[in-house]
């Protein structure tokens, strides 16, 4: 088990700037997700962690030492691969061998890790298959297997789910979790899936263009999002636009009552975030705050009811489906919600 | 007729269709067999021509109890398997390498693999004296080495790489042999191990399409010995037609057979074991 712990990375290809100071200290034996869209540099910084790639500034260390300059071969980290990565050649036990046998494990040893290892995965059974012969969740399992059978310092997943079908890839990824905290290693693993990120995560880094705008709990990161950019990432999808005044937050013609902590000058542009869960629509009383429903989205036990609001904003509701079904589009609703739970940010421009 | 059994009753005019199509494809193979069977028999008959109209299998006899002949034979395949050694061990990791690291390379490398059917052998082969062999020339070799019959290889490898670098790309290809390379990496694997453990043995259908068909070349390969004034097995056949056609006609044969015993004694150690790359999703 090691101590990592990434340095001001700078990675550049060409004119594109992939890693923009990136900067991260991980804890012993957890697991720490690394989110973001696709090109946010996210693969870019597992693969200078594994050696793969090296960083045009900036230090990768483990264990006080630094490791920048090091082969991959030489640092002792297992890795699963997005793509299919098993030895066609050779069969799952074999596999996961592999790395044992390059280290001249001695063979009765060797053995016996390999049956732990395939048992720990669930396949002791599928020793004898060929890669050609195993699912493509039974392939990651062995590929998992062979990572670990080296005893790694870190265990790296590049999106090791993103090739498998839904079901399979929800249940590997808590086997994953399970794995991980039965063996206690040190884990990065990276997705673009938050829902993958917060359900598994010690601790999950979001990535944007380069750089680490959150990097804290699932917990926080969903209730405490620092940047706009978090906030839509991990899926508050309502905003509404407003400004700091005393004693709140002017939204249109109302004052909302904002925390007195939020630390912004009067007359500074903000955004409120909402998360679907948090809005209440009611059958329209004398006084509420007036919404139009505009559409729904059937997502099965909830339905998600996206509601315009006077001044134009579009703000989002998940109900229950039953309660969701007399808000037919057209109907006129009473929107509330509670600004205990809502967050509010200086305006982003540069924000989608 | 496979057909027939495994479908129930077809209408009669669908077996009517078929039966005709049966007909014309057959005789579509039998045209093409012919093609390429006739000669072989009427070579096979001429060879066992003793003159007048005596037959025997004294051509053949003669043949195996020729000593020059094996010698000419066992040249060739010496050098058919020097051929294929220096192939791989120049181009496997080339192949690799260009994948990996520099697929910019990779028309570059294309477009010189097929340089040899452009080039004629006989200017190949003057290049090559031109370049290695004159004193003094810009790379000139040691005398002892272009003494030797072992010279040609250089030339046989570069004759042999438009079949040899299309197996191998080809091969490599199937393999996602950027993720197994890093995969191996990243479980402490140094490249000596990757190349034996990893790349080798999944390029093994095509590492030995590549050494057959250089087999075939070298063993067929005419003009360089000729020129180079060394006697091959095709020199030797070329030789022997000269100053006896029946016997040529035995020998011609015999290299035949010998080129096919090779071939299919490689395929079934090739197809035995052979792997697939991929899974079923």
């Amino acid at each position: 088990m090691a101590r990592l712990e990434i340095r001001d990375v700078n990675k550049s290809y060409g004119p594109q700037h992939v890693l923009r100071d990136a900067g991260l200290t991980f804890a012993e034996g957890e697991l720490v997700t690394l989110l973001g869209p696709s090109g946010c540099g996210k693969t870019t910084l597992l693969r200078i962690i594994a050696g793969l790639e090296t960083a045009d500034s900036g230090a990768v260390m483990l264990d006080g030492a630094d490791i920048s300059a090091m082969a991959p071969n030489r640092r002792n980290m297992g890795m699963v691969f997005q793509a299919y990565s098993l030895f066609p050649n050779m069969t799952a036990a074999e596999n996961v061998a592999f790395g044992l046998k390059v280290r001249r494990t001695e063979g009765r040893r060797r053995a016996a890790r390999v049956d732990d290892l395939m048992e720990l995965v669930g396949l002791g059974a599928f020793r004898h298959k060929y890669p050609h012969q195993l699912s493509g969740g039974q392939q990651q399992r062995v590929a998992l297997a062979r990572a670990l059978a080296i005893s790694p310092s870190l265990l790296l997943l590049d999106e090791p789910l993103s090739a498998l079908d839904a079901r399979v890839r929800v249940q590997l990824r808590d086997e994953i979790r399970r794995i991980q905290q039965e063996t206690g290693v040190t884990t990065i693993f990276v997705t673009h899936d938050q829902e993958e990120a917060l359900s598994v995560s010690d601790r999950v880094a979001v990535m944007n263009h380069g750089r680490i705008d959150q990097f804290d709990t699932p917990q926080a990161i969903y209730q405490r999002p620092a940047t706009a950019f978090v906030a839509g990432f991990i899926g508050i999808s309502s905003r509404l636009e407003g400004h700091v005044a005393e004693g709140g937050v002017v939204l249109g013609s109302e004052v909302l009552p904002a925390p007195p902590d939020h630390g912004m000058t009067t007359g500074t542009q903000v955004t409120i975030y909402l998360r679907p869960e948090d809005v209440r629509l009611s059958p329209m009383v004398e006084g509420g705050r007036r919404g139009t429903v505009r559409a729904q989205t059937f997502m099965g036990a909830q339905t998600r009811v996206s509601v315009a609001l006077p001044g134009g904003a579009e703000i989002h509701a998940d109900l229950a489906t039953p309660e969701a079904g007399a808000l037919l589009p057209g109907t006129e609703v009473a929107v509330d919600w509670n600004m205990d739970r809502a967050r509010i940010l200086p305006r982003d421009r540069t924000a989608a | 007729m496979a057909e027939a059994v495994t479908q129930s009753a077809p209408a009669p005019a669908t077996r009517k269709a078929r039966s005709g199509a049966d007909l014309a494809s057959g005789l579509w193979i039998l045209v093409v067999a012919a093609f390429f069977l006739l000669p072989l028999l009427g070579t096979l008959i001429f060879s066992l021509w003793a003159g007048g109209s005596h037959y025997n299998l004294s051509n053949y006899t003669k043949l195996v109890q020729s000593p020059k002949m094996w010698a000419a034979l066992w040249l060739s395949v010496k050098l058919a398997i020097y051929t294929v050694a220096l192939t791989m061990v120049l181009l496997v990791p080339a192949v690799l390498f260009i994948r990996l690291r520099a697929p910019w390379l990779r028309p570059v490398l294309e477009v010189i693999s097929v340089m040899p059917f452009v080039i004629p052998p006989i200017a190949l082969v003057q290049g090559l004296t031109g370049l290695y062999s004159v004193p003094g020339a810009a790379l000139a070799l040691p005398v002892w080495f272009v003494s030797r019959p072992e010279f040609m290889v250089l030339g046989y490898v570069i004759l042999a790489l438009p079949y040899t670098y299309r197996a191998l790309d080809v091969g490599m290809s199937a393999l996602d042999v950027q993720t197994l390379t890093q995969a191996a990496l990243s479980l402490g694997a140094n490249w000596g191990q990757i190349f034996a453990r990893v790349i080798v043995p999944n390029l093994r259908t095509a590492i030995l399409g590549a050494t057959l068909l250089t087999f075939a070349i070298v063993l067929g390969e005419f003009v360089f010995a000729n020129i180079l004034l060394f006697n091959t097995f095709a020199v030797y056949i070329n030789y022997i037609g000269q100053v006896n056609g029946t016997g040529a006609a035995a020998l011609s044969l015999f290299s035949f057979f010998v080129t096919w015993v090779g071939m299919l004694g490689l395929l079934a150690g090739g197809s035995r074991g052979q792997v697939r790359a991929g899974g079923v999703g």
